[in-house]
Order: structure tokens, then sequence, then C-alpha cells
């Protein structure tokens, strides 16, 4: 059992790292505290299967470290790793967008803590923050543009 | 002066239109601008601010970027009629990296991020669903350059 001060230092340190989410720019601290509240944290192993293809999603997650790999076919003949994600990067986002199946196999290559926010705890804070959906769409869409980037090199040639 | 009769149904198909209101739609086809380009004609040159949307009414345009001026080399997409560019610019400003030219006669109508921003002011509720069929656009787009992807390099 930790003493209260460190269990508070702890907490501290991760919501400082929830500040640094890309996801999360702009948004004052009255709406960042309901994520930090309302996010699970989780971890896991090497190895182990975060999301199925084909799932009907409800969350969208957030590294806050570790490393995960993202694959199409997952398991099958066809199988392709599609990207490996780190600490501070998110998946699962197409969700919090509209209501959809998995669309990738996520599975942890190096010990990781997730982070999940439930969809409908997004609907919730934009109940309250109206204002704040477009800040976190926003955010959503620039780290989505670099993802097009860096599977079709000439994106950003277009793109502005 | 615009012909928001005509302009209207083309926003209304554009998937970062969906969902918008019938007001919100009418207010982009009435301040939207049209321009009309001959073929060769520069839209904007490399490194101009990235401050605006276009849709391609009708025509094609050419995007070259000038990787390195050394070696001279180059690359080049096209866009065609229905297709839209430099979404981007709702979220910043940025200088553009390429070159946009008419490929073919087109005519292009204009959004500034001026006007995106004046929307925004007035509009909370649909400026919210814009930037979500932004985000929506851009992550079907990964979704299809995935599955192109996966049926180039099978592992």
């Amino acid at each position: 059992m930790s003493l209260p001060i460190e269990h508070l230092a702890a907490k501290e340190k991760i919501f400082a790292a929830f500040k640094e989410f890309p996801l999360f720019q702009g948004l004052p601290d009255e709406v960042l505290v309901v994520f930090f509240v309302a996010a699970q944290e989780e971890i896991y192993r090497n190895g182990q299967v975060v999301m199925k293809e084909g799932d009907h999603g409800q969350e969208l997650f957030i590294i806050g470290g570790g490393t995960v790999d993202v694959f199409i076919h997952h398991g099958e003949s066809e199988q392709t790793r599609l990207a490996q994600l780190h600490k501070g990067d998110f998946f699962g986002e197409m969700c919090v967008i509209e209501p959809s199946l998995r669309s990738a196999t996520v599975v942890v290559s190096e010990t990781a803590i997730l982070y999940s926010l439930k969809s409908t705890c997004l609907n919730k804070v934009y109940q309250v923050w109206p204002e704040q959906q477009s800040t976190i769409m926003a955010n959503l869409a620039r780290e989505l543009s670099k993802r097009v980037q860096q599977l079709d090199p000439t994106y950003f040639d277009r793109a502005w | 002066m615009n012909q928001p009769d005509l302009i209207d149904p083309l926003l209304r198909r554009l998937p970062l239109f969906a969902w918008l209101s019938a007001e919100s739609i009418a207010w982009f086809a009435h301040y939207a601008e049209t321009h009309d380009l001959a073929q060769g004609d520069v839209l904007f040159p490399q490194g101009s601010p990235g401050d605006s949307l276009y849709v391609i009414v009708s025509g094609e345009i050419t995007f070259i970027s000038g990787q390195s001026e050394d070696t001279d080399e180059q690359s080049a997409s096209t866009l065609e009629e229905g297709e839209t560019f430099g979404e981007l610019s709702l979220l910043e400003t940025r200088p553009r990296l390429a070159m946009a030219r008419a490929a073919l006669p087109s005519r292009l109508l204009q959004i500034k991020s001026t006007l995106f921003r004046e929307f925004a002011q007035k509009n909370q509720d649909q400026h919210a669903i814009l930037f979500t069929n932004l985000a929506r656009d851009l992550a079907r787009k990964i979704r299809s350059l995935n599955a192109k992807k996966s049926s180039l390099h099978p592992a």
C-alpha cells in the first residue's frame, strides 16, 4: 500500500501526461480532469490483444507507455502490420466519430499502459462543454492527417 | 457574383459538409468564390500561405512539389472534378508544399479559412459537425490506404 502523499504524486504525474497527449491539446483543465477521472487505466503484457478487427468499438485508447502493433487480417495468411504506436499515440478513435466496427487488430509488443475512454464519456463532455467538441475533433483530425501523410507522402502537397 | 443555385447542391454532396443545416450550406454557397482557370494556369505557387479550401467544380488540378532543388526531384499528383483540397487550412495556415496548376480548363470554388472562422463564431454546434466530418474523412482515407497497402504487400 502506498502512502497517500506518494499516491498523490503519482496521480499528478499521470495528469501531467494527460495534458501532453496530442488529442487533449488546448482543452481547459476542468475538461481534462473529467477525462482523467473517467479514463480506465489498464496494463497489458507482450502479445496481449487489446482489440480485434470486426468487433464493436465503444472506446478509444491512449498509450501512456509501451508499444502496440496494428494489424489487419491478424492471424491470417494475408496478415499485414499497418503501424507501430507509442506513448502519446491513440487508437480505436473511429468510434468517437461514428458507431463503427474495429478496422484493425491491436496487439501489445512492449508492456503497455493504456487509458481507455468511452465514446459516451466524450458525448457527455460535449453536452456540458459544447465548445470543446471542435477542439477535440480538430486535434483528432490533425493527428489523423499525419497518418494519412505517412501512408501517402503526397497528401500534404494537397492538404493546404 | 456567385450562383448559389449551382453551388448549393455541389456543397451538399461533399462529405465535409455532411449533416450541416440547409442554412449553413446556403451561407457557404453565398460567400464561396468561384475561379476559372485556363489549362496551364497556376492557382498558387509553392510556399504561399495555405488559407483556403478548394472544391473542383470541373477540370483537373495537378500538384507539383520540388523535393530538392539540387536533384530537381519532383513529385506530382492530380485531383479531379468533385474532389477537394486545402482542407487542413480549416485547422491552421501553413506554407503550401506544392504548386497547383490547372491540367485542364478548370472551375474551382474557394472557401477561405477566414470564412470558416467567421462561421465558427456564429455557429458553434455546426462548426463541431464540420470538424467531425473532417476527422471522419481522414479516418476513411486511412482505412482505404491501409486496405490498399494490405493488398499490395501481404506479409
